[in-house]
């Protein structure tokens, strides 16, 4: 009697017990916005944390992500060169190249479409394409996974972002993106020259930066957004210096690489690509989908006389039909030295966007 | 024994799942909806198409976007504080809220932005079609404001026989000057079911270009961008949009 009793005890108190769910809590990372940017949408699915945003740096610089260990996303996507490849093209492990220039990375939270064909609709997604790509980092996820889990110390990073003991590319993907949005780069020249425009309120040190625009910046600046004179503005501006959308700009009469055409199938989107933002433009050569601008005279003789008519180039290139916008040597001169001040010397140096 | 009997339904008792008791379901919620379909004349307009005008000059529309602000009823109800259509990219897709469809038999607003066409384009919230991030450049800086409202197409002038769309067509008309009231009056609601009601505009492309009063030709007149020197144009482009616009 007494034992078939205490039987029952003991099943009346395991039943009533709660689960309780043993795990870390992670810490909520605050992003840095600059006061004249639109807030960040962040995914349901990937908050951003302390914990999170380490691991995703870790894996930024780490080169067991490629098959012999040679190359980290950093190889392509070097911080002094604005988190772009000074290369025109970027070499896999496998010493092959790519067809298109390395895109700079920086202020991607505020993206819709990844790649210069927009071919990734989300940060998590692109991410997963440069590891198995026989191109680039030539390894599979799973392979890439196993290396990184016989790691202890990062089995605990990614326990104490993820709350996991497992963890898989989704994971990794989730880790790198948080990194990756924190990489915002809004204190350039051209933002308190931009703040200055719209009478925002400056900090004592944008007002210090503010005297030192020089006359030759403020008429770039000008002409930039004259749409009789450089026309630059209907494509690049705001405060993210872009107009997120797909364009052709008179590249070429014919097409080698239709670019979005390939993702949409439409062939009115042939020779289109993502029109990138202008920020650390100084620093991201070479330019174009093809980096096949060596430098900022290039890319401004392009549009001042080299436009070539097709049939899908954007209307907006309004003087497509006299070859581009027709500007002498002085206005090219002033127009490279606003671009110039796109270049943000506070992001590029940040310690905490640099290897861990 | 009795004991034993106790503790059976305690444990049975406290061993039993929660067993979910059924909500009342809400009532559901009354939306509206308003769409506006391009035409050319009597067809449908789809974007990159070729349309022909009465004068044999054809054309391919490749954007069509504008803003509303500011509708309301005749008295001041709102219908909702700025609407952006996007042809490219949201389609026919104008304004979706909920709502009662008879509150609004009538509607006055503006075409373009009234109000907060020079706050910061980067404050609104994320939603609004008014945050920067949602413009595809329709925002052109504090000063100017908001493009009210652009067209863009590629037209063939020369009538050889040869397909040649090398004429650009580019009319981005903005700043407050070039603001339009809009009102309209029995508007004929329909259902379409899960209780919602549905508006439809007709903006017919062709009329903006050949209205009678003031059509616009476009050889000679392809280009705004609502500056100094291009009133007249500009003027023009948006008198004949508003009057192209209207519910069906």
């Amino acid at each position: 009697m007494k034992s078939v009793f205490l039987l029952f005890i003991g099943i009346i108190i395991f039943l009533s017990c709660k689960k309780e769910k043993v795990g870390h809590q992670t810490t909520p990372y605050v992003l840095e916005i600059p006061s004249h940017f639109p807030s960040m949408i962040i995914p349901e699915d990937n908050p951003m944390t302390v914990e999170g945003v380490a691991l995703g740096r870790r894996l930024f610089y780490e080169k067991m992500l490629s098959g012999d260990n040679s190359m980290s996303c950093a190889s392509c996507h070097s911080p002094s060169a604005a988190f772009s490849d000074t290369a025109q093209f970027s070499t896999g492990i496998d010493k092959q190249k790519g067809t298109r220039n390395s895109m700079a990375l920086f202020n991607l939270g505020w993206q819709n479409y990844f790649f210069w064909d927009g071919r990734s609709a989300t940060l998590e997604e692109q991410i997963l394409q440069p590891v198995p790509n026989p191109i680039e980092m030539h390894q599979s996820w799973k392979d890439a996974v196993s290396k990184l889990s016989a790691d202890i110390s990062y089995k605990n990073d990614f326990f104490f972002a993820f709350n996991t003991k497992e963890f898989d590319s989704t994971h990794v993907s989730k880790a790198i993106a948080q990194f990756l949005r924190t990489l915002i780069s809004g204190s350039s020249k051209y933002d308190v020259m931009y703040k200055h425009s719209n009478n925002m309120t400056l900090s004592t040190s944008e007002n210090i930066t503010l005297q030192t625009v020089t006359p030759e910046e403020w008429a770039g600046y000008d002409l930039f957004k004259s749409l009789n004179g450089a026309d630059c503005f209907h494509c690049h501006n705001g405060p993210l210096m872009q107009v997120e959308k797909f364009s052709n700009n008179g590249l070429d009469a014919s097409f080698t690489d239709i670019g979005r055409g390939a993702i949409t199938n439409n062939s009115n989107d042939n020779g289109k690509f993502k029109v990138p933002s202008l920020r650390n433009i100084a620093l991201s050569a070479p330019y174009m989908h093809d980096g096949r601008f060596q430098n900022l005279d290039q890319v401004i003789n392009h549009y001042s006389n080299g436009v070539q008519q097709s049939a899908t180039i954007d209307p907006k290139m309004e003087f497509a039909f006299q070859g581009g916008v027709q500007l002498d040597t002085q206005q090219k001169s002033l127009l490279k030295a606003f671009l110039i001040t796109l270049t943000d010397y506070e992001f590029i140096n940040n310690p905490k966007f640099k290897a861990p | 024994m009795r004991i034993l009997g106790f503790i059976c339904v305690f444990g049975l008792m406290l061993s039993c799942k929660n067993e979910k008791v059924d909500e009342p379901i809400p009532t559901p919620e009354n939306q509206i909806k308003v769409t506006v379909q391009p035409y050319f004349g009597s067809e449908k307009l789809y974007l990159d198409s070729i349309f022909t005008f009465s004068d044999g000059n054809q054309i391919k529309f490749t954007d069509i976007k504008f803003y509303f602000s500011e509708l309301t009823n005749d008295n001041s109800v709102q219908l909702i504080d700025a609407a952006f259509f996007n042809y490219r990219q949201k389609g026919i897709s104008f304004i979706s809220k909920p709502g009662n469809y008879s509150d609004f038999s009538t509607l006055k607003g503006f075409l373009g932005v009234h109000n907060d066409n020079h706050k910061d384009p980067s404050a609104f919230p994320n939603d609004s079609p008014l945050n920067i991030m949602n413009t595809d450049g329709m925002h052109w800086g504090w000063n100017p404001g908001y493009s009210f409202v652009q067209i863009e197409a590629k037209a063939d002038t020369l009538n050889d026989g040869n397909l040649n769309f090398d004429h650009t067509i580019v009319f981005h008309v903005g700043t407050d000057q070039f603001l339009q009231n809009v009102n309209y009056s029995n508007l004929n609601w329909q259902s379409i079911g899960n209780y919602t009601h549905q508006l439809a505009f007709k903006l017919d492309m062709k009329e903006v270009f050949e209205i009678n009063s003031q059509p616009i030709n476009i050889k000679t007149e392809f280009m705004t961008h609502s500056s100094a020197g291009q009133e007249a144009l500009s003027l023009k482009v948006i008198q004949n949009f508003k009057t192209a616009l209207n519910p069906m």
